[in-house]
């Protein structure tokens, strides 16, 4: 079906204004790799806190490269994404919540058997925040559904597999570094193919 | 020869908005109509025009009514942010139906 060219380069805009740069895989990577580092070293309820900071990071990141380069763009956001957005803030603040409170509420030899679980559920709610926060919010990228798969799978994995205490930190650790790498070389690029321009 | 000319489908060129045919303007007024607004860096870098030609494109645009240009400083440095006016939005799409229907004649 041929579509329709309006849209097409609305989605072209989207694209260029969202992920060409690589900014929000370096930031969702590195708070990725942050996380799982502080949780193998156990302390595991200071991470959560640096949540709201990814859009913040990725928005001063790309004034500093991305805007000077190809400008700002304020992409139109329909109705269904800005509800899907407000639901995303709004079920994130309930699940950190009731897992800070049914965690804190429990006794001291209860905490260890139950924080294996409780942290592959903060490491994978986190994983869907970030990503969803980085790709879905803004546009219907195809790359989307592969992270939806991957993160489906990784979900099915940990259920079938119940892997050792700590393989689940390797792998998101392995994840959030994959995610820098690709994030550093297509920021990379990105400033080597546009250069700096002037205001008027 | 007459009865074949008669037959010919009547094409009013007038119909064309002027202001939005121009081939840089429509370049501008397209990539203003895909997103809420957009700073001056954003159209130098989409349409490939130079500072002073996109300067002199966006006054006429201005003026006639299609854009709103918000002049500010964010660090002491400037920035230019422009967007569609509802008017602007109306030109664009009769300018496509217009478009499109000349097109169909043809």
């Amino acid at each position: 079906m041929k579509q329709d060219p309006i849209a097409r380069i609305e989605r072209e805009v989207v694209q260029e204004q969202t992920h060409r740069d690589g900014i929000p895989q370096i930031v969702v990577g590195t708070f990725l790799v942050f996380a799982m580092l502080s949780m193998l070293d156990g302390n595991s309820s200071i991470f959560p806190v640096f949540v709201p900071f990814i859009p913040l990071a990725i928005r001063a990141l790309r004034k500093r490269f991305t805007y000077p380069r190809i400008g700002y763009a304020q992409i139109k956001e329909s109705r269904r994404n800005r509800l899907l957005g407000i639901w995303l803030v709004l079920s994130i603040l309930v699940a950190g919540l009731l897992a800070f409170f049914i965690f804190r509420g429990m006794p001291q030899t209860a905490k260890q058997p139950a924080q294996l679980h409780y942290l592959i559920m903060i490491a994978v709610a986190f994983m869907i925040i970030a990503l969803s926060i980085a790709f879905v919010l803004k546009n219907k990228h195809t790359l989307v559904i592969w992270y939806a798969i991957l993160i489906a799978v990784f979900i099915l994995a940990i259920l079938v597999f119940k892997p050792g205490r700590h393989t689940v930190h390797w792998i998101v650790l392995t994840f959030g570094a994959a995610h820098i790498l690709y994030g550093s070389i297509s920021l990379i690029s990105f400033l080597r193919k546009y250069p700096v321009l002037q205001d008027e | 020869m007459n009865k074949e000319m008669d037959t010919t489908p009547e094409i009013n060129l007038e119909e064309l908005d002027r202001i939005i045919h121009e081939p840089a303007r429509l370049n501008i007024m397209l990539y203003l109509y895909v997103v809420e607004k957009a700073d001056f860096v954003y159209l130098v870098h989409k349409t490939g025009l130079t500072k002073g030609n996109l300067s002199v494109h966006l006054q006429k645009l201005e003026q006639s009514g299609y854009i709103e240009i918000i002049k500010e400083f964010v660090n002491r440095i400037p920035h230019t942010l422009i967007q569609l006016t509802p008017q602007g939005r109306n030109a664009f799409d009769s300018y496509r139906e217009t478009i499109k229907n000349l097109l169909e004649q043809v």
